[in-house]
Formats: C-alpha cells, structure tokens, sequence
C-alpha cells in the first residue's frame, strides 16, 4: 500500500508540473499572438468627401418622420456616428448590437444614428423593430448615401461635433469601427499609419528613458 | 506550527527568485537605474548607490535562502528582510499605480513578449507581491519538527519546479493583460486611467 502511494505521489507531481508547464506555454501562446495580429482599421475609400473637410449640412427624415439635420456643426456637441445598413445585408445586422455598444461606451462625446437607402418604408420599419432600434434615429435617404458616396454596407461615417469629416470607411467588425473613432481622437487617418507611428515612438521613448536617467546619474 | 516541508518549498522558491531577480538586475544595470528614476520615489542623490545595491541585498537574500532550505535553519531575518524588500516594491509600484503612471516598466524582469521589453505597472502585480509577502510571513512562523524523508526531498523539488512555471505563467498574464488594455473600451481602462 505505501509503495501504491508513493507512485501515485510520484504520477500526480509529474502530472501538476507537465500541467504547469502547459499553461506558461499557453500564455506565452496568447502574448505572440497579440504582437503578430497586427490592428486592421476600416477600409477607407478614395472617392466621396475627404477625411477632414468641413460636411455640408443635410436635412433628412428619420423612419418616424421627424426632421433631421446630418452635417454641418451639431448643435448639441456631440459627434456622429452615422452607420449605413440595409435588410437585404446580412452582415449588418450582426453589427448593430456592435455599434449600440460601442457608442454608448462613448456616451458623453457621441450620438448614433442608422441610414440606408429608399425602398419599402414597411420592411424597413419592421427591420428597425426587429433590432430594436426605436431609441435610435434611422434616416432613410439616398440622397445621404450618395453624398458619401456609400457603394457596399455595411458603412460607417463619423462627423466630429466641429462639422469636419472625422473618418469613413467599410466596417465589418468591432475593430474596424472602433478604428473610426481611434482615427479621430488621434487625427491620425488610417490604423496601419499609426501602428508605425507607434513602433518608431515607443523606440525612440525607450531611448531617451535611457540616456536621461545615465545623465542624471553621472 | 508550520510542516518543515511548507517552510522548504518557499524557501527553495525565494532563493531562485531572488537569484534571477539579481541577475537580470546585475545585467541590466544602467537600465535598472533608469527604471528605479522613473518610479520617482527616492532622491536622485541616492538613486545610484540604491541600484547598486539592491541587487547586492538580492543576491544575499538568495544564498541566505538556500541555506535556510538545505540546512532547516529557520534564521528570522532572512524572512523579514526580505518582506521589507517586498513591502518596499509593493509600496513603489502601489504609489505609481495610485499617480496614474501605470506606463512604466516595473523592472520584474519577466515581460519577454513584449518587443520593447517592458512590463507595465498593474495590480495584478500588488496581487502577487501580496503573496510573496504572506509566503516570507509563513517562513517566519515556527516549523514543526519533523524529519525529512525522500518523498519529502521529493516534493520539495518538484513543488519548486511547478511553483517557478506558475509564477513565470502569472508574470506573463499580467503582461498580456497589459497590452490587451492597451485597446479600445477595456472596461479596467478608466479605472486605471491608462488613456493618457
């Protein structure tokens, strides 16, 4: 019986550290992963309005008709985020729970709001109560499409609270659409341009750290 | 009473801590003046002999260490020196943490992955520090008297085996977390003001 014991104690430490083993493997797994996947922002295209200009303002009518007024400076202050969708994509509608999320996480310096084109009013409205969109303008107008020149859905359009184009582009994910607003907090147009602005500052920050606590030491 | 083998392990544990600690400390000296710099704690008059010394303080917290775990001495200082040194990590990075400058590198020696080589502030690491800390407060207690067999002698290593791949794999979590907050709306990210 103690010899059955003492292999078993022997099976069960080997086990722990084969077991232990594994996790510092895993995690270092995960770490790699997070350098080699590199951010990949929204798909911005070349033609419509450009990443900066002033928006000319636009009156259009929301799904309950009321009047409402895209472009120019928002009198409340607050930022848009205009997302393009349609029934007939059915990417789109795995995206809105995405975009309600994430503007309400930025509240306070944005306001969401729902576009697509002209067609039936009926599947439309029946579309917005199956998302539940009913806290949220949806604007039907092709003329807003045309004027940012929207060719695939899903898009998204974010217009600073200043009235200037703040970014555009083809969203498919939470990543892309968050690009949108990373591009506006940091005036910086594309993900890819920022990842190597970040690389050569993180370099050169590392530098400095360096060589100012060598100076103060000496 | 503590079992002896309890007071062995962590004994064992602290002395390679210490020692890679040390090391990486020794190797990286210029680097490791800057790092203590930036934790904007000490004076800077005294920022130099302090990072000189500490790897010193290390090196001998380790071979104390050793000695405690193969000869079961149980040497009361070696335990409270090296809370003290814990409680005074602990308290730099707590202080840091509480100013916001989460960004600096916390100078554990442990963040392989990222390219830069930096190991952000955390609370993750409080946590473990914490640990560490109530480790040394259990070798302090008094052993019960027992003798060592060869399934103690055992335990005792392959214990210290799983124990340093736990650390290394919390070491490496906290960093992963680090740069998984580094992206947009991580809810950690206001609590910790990470968004400069």
């Amino acid at each position: 019986m103690p010899e059955a014991l003492l292999i078993s104690n022997i099976v069960l430490w080997l086990v722990v550290i084969v077991m232990a083993l594994l996790v510092l493997a895993l995690s270092r797994q995960v770490g790699i992963l997070h350098e080699r996947i590199a951010p990949a922002g929204a798909l911005q295209p070349t033609s419509g309005p450009k990443v900066g200009e002033l928006t000319s303002e636009m009156t259009v009518k929301s799904l309950d008709d009321k009047p409402l007024v895209i472009g120019g400076a928002n009198s409340n202050k607050l930022a848009t985020f205009i997302l393009f969708i349609s029934p007939t994509c059915p990417v789109c509608k795995s995206l809105v729970p995405t975009a309600i999320s994430l503007v309400q996480s930025e509240q306070s310096r944005m306001q969401l709001m729902f576009a697509s084109d002209g067609g039936d009013l009926a599947q439309h409205t029946s579309y917005a109560e199956d998302l539940q969109l009913a806290d949220y303008p949806y604007v039907l107008s092709e003329q807003l499409g045309m004027s940012y020149q929207v060719s695939k859905l899903p898009f998204a359009v974010l217009i600073g609270a200043d009235g200037t184009l703040k970014s555009k582009g083809l969203v498919n994910t939470r990543e892309h659409m968050e690009s949108l607003i990373e591009s506006m907090d940091s005036g910086i147009a594309t993900v890819q341009e920022y990842v190597g602005q970040v690389q050569s500052e993180i370099e050169s920050k590392n530098k400095n750290q360096i060589s100012n606590a060598m100076e103060q030491n000496s | 009473m503590v079992d002896p083998l309890i007071i062995r392990i962590i004994a064992l544990g602290f002395s390679l801590l210490f020692f890679f600690a040390a090391l990486h400390k020794l190797g990286n000296r210029e680097q490791f003046a800057a790092i203590l710099t930036a934790y904007k704690i000490l004076p800077s008059s005294i920022l130099k002999p302090i990072s000189l010394l500490i790897p010193f303080i290390e090196l001998a917290l380790s071979l104390s260490w050793l000695t405690f775990a193969i000869l079961q001495l149980s040497i009361i200082l070696v335990p409270i020196i090296s809370l003290l040194l814990l409680g005074a990590y602990t308290f730099a990075i707590g202080i840091n943490l509480l100013r916001g400058r989460i960004y600096i590198d916390c100078g554990c020696g442990f963040a392989k992955n990222s390219g830069n080589d930096i190991q952000q502030l955390s609370s993750g690491l409080i946590i473990r520090n914490s640990f560490l800390i109530l480790a040394t407060v259990v070798a302090a207690m008094s052993s019960s008297m027992r003798e060592l067999g060869f399934i103690d002698h055992f335990a005792l290593l392959m214990a210290t085996i799983a124990l340093t791949f736990v650390y290394a794999s919390y070491n490496q979590i906290i960093s992963n977390r680090s740069i998984i907050n580094t992206w947009r709306n991580v809810p950690e990210k206001t609590a910790e003001g990470s968004h400069a």
